[in-house]
């Protein structure tokens, strides 16, 4: 039973209306390992397919967010705090799409507060998504 | 102007980087460029970098097609003159080992003393392929209707390189060396954070004579000059090191056009220590293979499993001999490690230091941020060892490519494996006991594309290189490293010259025409 939460306020909400409005449909995967930070990576929905290796922790402004299915255990009980920096110039040599307004969207975490009775969920996947707006 | 000094060599800074097309250096068609600071010191600005335009890169692309479709210079055909453009090549980095370190450490942070070693593993890539170029042999098969099928190796084409900033003159060299070796031509992007390496590599390989337009360097970040290259038309081949999703993205674009891919990812590389091992074998090995390059390595242990009978004496040992590591200024001869490569990377380690400490995790060595001198103006992180770790938490299953190592225990061989492999990536592994059947065996069913027994991250040019699951596809490095950079073709010869043939008779009638 996975219990993973979404955090994030209107500087990411506003980022990523922008960039529907720009790319049209795209979608938001959790990247990680070798020389990138473990960075959310936002793509166009028709450059990567996510099929079942990959499930959905959340939506942001209608667009998904993704983990991989198999990592998803180790952020049991965490939410995962979403924020805009400013790249301020620096380098950075991934692919998400963000990158090309100047900006990376950043991951928190931090404990999750909420418990969910079993008997209110409404399967037992069931992802808890929170805004702070 | 400021000038950056080590020994007799003096660096001034910042460095223009040009882009390399056609045996030029020359700068951006659009007149953009990009900077890269010193990861030991971030007020300075240590390059500034033209960045290539949609046109440099399809100038690039269209060069390196341009050479190979019509075998200029007889660059597909002429091995001996590839051969001896690599040997060539290995000399000048050799000889100029001492200056080319001087810039890795300057601006991947790397100290000197492996900075130069990692320009000697560079050249000795090189010398390796060069070696190889005269030995990409076929294969005949006389066949059972006395016909004869040949089998030859050709080169792959025009090869995409995106190599990484970790280790930038290996990494680039493992893709680079074979390619030509094989006859492709290629374009490459270098990592952004590094590139005065490719510089020096670039400039290596032309001033041994080669070709215009056989290596065409493009800069600029992944998500422009990275996704257009690799996703490009007249690409035969992408060879790729770097963030796993990337390579997701990559191997996606590619289907699209069936193009050849490698990809070098990520590592969660476990080190078992078992009950019978040499702890302080064990304990050096762990350090120089988790911590070297301050941990940014993709086959870094990162993960140390040891039986719970030595549990206590490996970790007191391993906080000891990680306390004693002089972190400091890369350009300094006594430094054992220097600073991450950049602030992103700085506050991601931090990041899971932090998710550690929340997790209530252990902590057996409390290192992270530094701060004071030079600490203030760099990005210089201490060691930080995590004891009794959750295998499933994310210290335990992520890549963090920093100096943060997480202890598990163990109680049976079974148990070490289950946890070594239940992670997705299975790039290294090493093993650590005095059994030589214990070894061989738990390396037997390791996941992982290298395991080292009673040593950990040392990789000649003649071994492989390259990962299980979520590690990537394709091997560097070795003989294995250049049959990535070749097509396999059948010719079939019919040696018979009759025209009423078995296998036409078996389907038409035209034996009776």
């Amino acid at each position: 039973m996975l219990d993973i939460g979404v955090e994030y306020g209107d500087d990411v909400k506003e980022l990523i209306k922008s960039m529907k409005d720009k790319y049209g449909d795209i979608i938001i995967i959790l990247g990680h390992g070798c020389c990138s930070p473990t960075e959310p990576e936002i793509y166009r929905s028709s450059d990567f397919i996510v099929g079942s290796d990959y499930v959905e922790v959340g939506r942001i402004d209608g667009v998904p967010f993704y983990i991989e299915r198999s990592l998803a255990e180790s952020y049991n009980g965490w939410v995962l705090t979403l924020k805009v920096e400013p790249l301020n110039g620096a380098i950075d040599d991934s692919f998400s799409l963000d990158v090309l307004e100047g900006v990376r969207l950043r991951l928190g975490f931090k404990k999750f507060k909420l418990s969910i009775p079993k008997e209110l969920r409404l399967d037992e996947n069931m992802i808890i998504e929170r805004s702070n707006s | 102007m400021p000038s950056v000094s080590y020994g007799k060599y003096t660096i001034e800074i910042p460095v223009r980087v040009k882009l390399f097309i056609d045996g030029e250096e020359v700068s951006s068609s659009k007149g953009r460029t990009f900077t890269r600071e010193n990861p030991a010191n971030f007020e300075q600005t240590i390059a500034v970098v033209e960045e290539a335009s949609t046109d440099d890169l399809n100038r690039a692309v269209d060069l390196a097609r341009e050479v190979f479709d019509k075998d200029k210079y007889g660059w597909v055909t002429n091995y001996r003159q590839r051969i001896r453009i690599l040997f060539k090549t290995a000399e000048i980095l050799r000889e100029e080992a001492e200056r080319i370190a001087v810039t890795v450490a300057l601006e991947n942070g790397m100290p000197i003393r492996q900075a130069k070693a990692h320009v000697m593993a560079a050249a000795e890539v090189f010398e390796f392929y060069a070696g190889l170029g005269d030995k990409i042999y076929g294969d005949s098969i006389v066949l059972s209707n006395g016909n004869v099928s040949l089998i030859f190796k050709e080169p792959v084409g025009v090869v995409a390189a995106v190599s990484p900033w970790n280790f930038p003159m290996t990494q680039a060299a493992r893709k680079i060396a074979p390619a030509l070796a094989a006859g492709c031509t290629v374009v490459w992007k270098p990592a952004s954070y590094t590139p005065m390496s490719a510089m020096e590599i670039y400039r290596a390989l032309a001033k041994a004579g080669l070709p215009k337009g056989v290596v065409n360097v493009v800069y600029g970040p992944g998500a422009t000059v990275g996704n257009e290259l690799v996703r490009h038309p007249k690409i035969d081949y992408v060879s790729f090191t770097g963030e796993t999703t990337t390579g997701k993205l990559i191997m996606q674009q590619a289907a699209a056009g069936i193009k050849r891919v490698g990809l070098e990812l990520g590592g969660k590389n476990p080190g078992i220590v078992f009950d019978d091992a040499n702890i302080e074998e064990a304990v050096r090995s762990i350090v120089f293979g988790g911590l070297r390059n301050t941990g940014q390595a993709c086959g870094a242990i990162s993960r140390v499993l040891v039986h719970e009978s030595v549990h206590d004496k490996l970790v007191n040992r391993l906080v000891e001999v990680s306390k004693s590591l002089l972190i400091g200024d890369p350009l300094k001869d006594d430094t054992d490690m220097g600073p991450l490569v950049s602030k992103a990377q700085e506050e991601k380690v931090l990041g899971y230091i932090d998710f550690g400490k929340k997790a209530g995790f252990k902590v057996a060595l409390d290192g992270g941020k530094l701060s004071g001198g030079i600490y203030d103006k760099g990005y210089f992180v201490s060691p930080v060892i995590f004891d009794d770790v959750d295998p499933k938490s994310r210290l335990a299953q992520e890549e963090i490519f920093g100096p943060v190592i997480a202890v598990i225990p163990f109680k049976t061989e079974q148990e070490a494996i289950e946890i070594a492999n239940n992670v997705i990536y299975g790039l290294t592994a090493s093993i650590f006991t005095k059994d030589p059947a214990k070894a061989l065996r738990v390396a037997r069913k390791l996941q992982a594309g290298t395991v080292w027994i009673n040593d950990a991250y040392t990789q000649p040019a003649e071994g492989i290189w390259g990962g299980y699951k979520q590690s990537g596809i394709g091997r560097e490095l070795g003989l294995y490293g250049l049959e990535e950079f070749l097509e396999i073709k059948q010719v079939y010869v019919d040696t018979t010259g009759s025209l009423d043939r078995p296998h036409w008779r078996t389907v038409m009638k035209i034996d009776k025409l």
